[in-house]
């Protein structure tokens, strides 16, 4: 990380590039290497970030609905005292439940995901699986 | 001090008898596995959770002193009976510091967090200032619960809302551990699930003080708080039913054998080191409801919760009260067939409470019996003391969340106090008695 670091964005994208060391996008991916996705990903729209609200004790929104490639960032509201998690219920066949599943917090906590897969996505927390659910459609 | 010369000695002894032995034994006992041994230099394992993250089952964990900045957690069955001690001479030898820790780019959560683990064992370690919580350990699932823990020893202070939390786990105990300055309590058990043959929990020998409240379970069920103080918090002990965690009510608990005093820290005053992470249980017209402070024990919305045996003095609002939330329309939240007996109230006049007991004569079966020969009751002139206050066994209350209107006003305009610091004008103050090592808070 540390060498990448020391590189300019561009210069460890084009460094990449050249290695092959950039994969295809994969669901769920951390989006840590913003400046390699970048540049690989350039020719494409931009990824549009929608930000889910993790509260005491709900998501807000709690339907949403988004499109491929593009990425929701849940983030724990600050007022929060009781301690949330972001668990994927169920999701297209394929996708890894563990990847698009948080752990658990309760404040200063965010978890961002870019849905490379369409279809219906049910979130929950399951500490408060009554009340906090988030029904996420993914289109083409 | 004496607890340490006296391990030292049981060790050594140990040890003798072990070498003693040895070669008789050697051949014919499997060599039981090595623990896995964290410090800051020059042991394998430099930080906890990479020592986790190579344990398995029944492992041991041993932690030398030292400061560490990190959240751990450790997930799955994978890590069953797992045990992860510090092994300083006292818990602050071991010390976990929540303050710049952090986890994946968020700030650390906790302390040290067990998800989905059954009987993992947390002993003699000291942790502050984490985003969440200290020491949290949780099942997977409302489906899927965590059966049985041991936290030993520890001491969980100043995080943003509980010390030593436990969520949706059938059977474990708190025992011998400390927890103080947290947002919301010191030590919570909660979302506990029904149980046909129900194993209990036990939080016992256990010291809060300076929280917010001192012992909080939601829907707590099958505990027993017993041996311990509770001194010096907003509330002290507060066994609650509430729509937002799973399994409501909070059901069959038992507070026996407590000091229960000078729960009176007013967290609301500006310049309080605690503030409460609470905005509000409920709202009336517009305002928050919140916990009364300067109460010992609140039942809320709790059925079958047994108080006994109790030392209950010092509280200035109330010593013990029972009472249903009239806002919660599911009707869970009743206060049915909770009893206060047998506890000792006010030192006997030398610290007294501002008023014994409180009771909204709501729900059913509520009452109060051997409390001393006079205690002191808070009266309503639409309902005599005898249906509000009856002795045990009894079949009184009105059987549903609304109780007497007088009682349930008094209860609403003492929680939507406004602003919430003022919640101390209702308070009955009295000199206290003198303990020694413990200053009372409260004016």
């Amino acid at each position: 990380m540390r060498v990448v670091n020391r590189c300019t964005p561009l210069a460890a994208a084009a460094a990449l590039l050249a290695t092959g060391a950039v994969a295809a996008p994969v669901a769920g991916a951390i989006t840590t290497t913003r400046p390699a996705a970048a540049a690989a990903t350039a020719a494409k729209p931009k990824a549009v970030v929608k930000k889910v609200e993790v509260a005491d004790d709900f998501y807000s929104p709690t339907k949403l609905t988004i499109k491929v490639g593009d990425k929701v960032n849940f983030v724990w509201s600050p007022t929060n005292v009781n301690t949330h998690n972001v668990t994927l219920v169920s999701g297209p066949k394929g996708v890894s439940k563990k990847q698009f599943t948080s752990g658990d917090g309760s404040i200063d906590f965010h978890f961002e995901r870019t849905f490379t897969v369409p279809g219906k996505y049910h979130f929950q927390c399951t500490i408060h699986p009554t009340m906090m659910n988030l029904h996420l459609t993914v289109k083409k | 001090m004496i607890r340490s010369s006296i391990r030292g000695g049981a060790l050594a002894a140990v040890a003798l008898l072990a070498t003693a032995i040895a070669p008789a034994v050697a051949s014919a006992k499997p060599t039981a596995p090595k623990p896995l041994v964290v410090c800051k230099h020059g042991c394998r394992y430099t930080t906890i959770q990479s020592a986790v993250n190579a344990s398995g089952k029944g492992a041991t964990i041993q932690i030398k002193p030292g400061t560490y900045s990190e959240g751990v957690l450790v997930q799955g069955h994978k890590h069953n009976g797992l045990t992860i001690e510090g092994i300083g001479k006292t818990p602050s030898a071991v010390y976990l510091n929540g303050t710049h820790a952090r986890v994946q780019g968020n700030p650390a959560q906790n302390a040290i967090e067990g998800d989905n683990v059954n009987n993992l064992t947390l002993e003699n370690m000291k942790e502050q200032h984490y985003a969440a919580n200290g020491f949290f350990i949780t099942g997977s699932n409302a489906k899927h619960p965590c059966h049985g823990y041991l936290m030993k020893n520890l001491i969980a202070g100043f995080d943003h809302a509980y010390g030593m939390y436990v969520f949706e786990c059938i059977g474990g105990r708190m025992t011998q551990s400390t927890g103080y300055g947290n947002g919301d309590s010191a030590f919570y058990i909660g979302g506990t699930p029904f149980q046909k043959k129900p194993v209990w929990s036990s939080v016992d020998h256990d010291t809060a003080y300076e929280n917010v409240l001192g012992y909080s379970g939601t829907n707590s069920k099958y505990v027993k708080i017993t041996n311990g103080m509770f001194y010096n918090n907003g509330a002290g002990v507060v066994p609650n039913t509430l729509p937002s965690e799973p399994f409501q009510p909070a059901t069959d608990g038992i507070i026996a054998n407590n000091k229960i005093f000078w729960n009176n820290f007013d967290y609301y005053l500006p310049g309080s080191p605690v503030k409460t992470v609470s905005s509000g249980l409920e709202s009336v017209n517009g305002k928050p409801v919140n916990y009364p402070i300067g109460a010992g024990i609140l039942m809320f919305g709790t059925t079958g919760w047994v108080a006994k045996n109790n030392q209950i003095f010092g509280n200035w609002l109330w010593g013990g009260a029972s009472f249903s939330n009239p806002l919660e329309t599911s009707g869970e939240a009743i206060n049915n067939g909770n009893r206060f007996v047998n506890n000792q109230m006010g030192d006997n006049g030398n610290d007294l409470n501002g008023t014994d007991f409180f009771n909204d004569g709501s729900g059913k079966g509520t009452c109060f019996a051997n409390n001393g020969t006079h205690p002191t009751l808070v009266t309503s002139p639409t309902a005599p003391s005898n249906v509000l206050y009856p002795t045990c066994p009894t079949t009184a209350g009105t059987g549903s969340t609304i109780g007497d209107a007088t009682q349930q006003g008094l209860l609403i305009s003492i929680s939507t106090s406004d602003p919430p610091a003022t919640m101390n004008t209702f308070w009955t103050r009295h000199p206290h008695i003198k303990i020694k090592g413990i200053t009372p808070l409260g004016g």
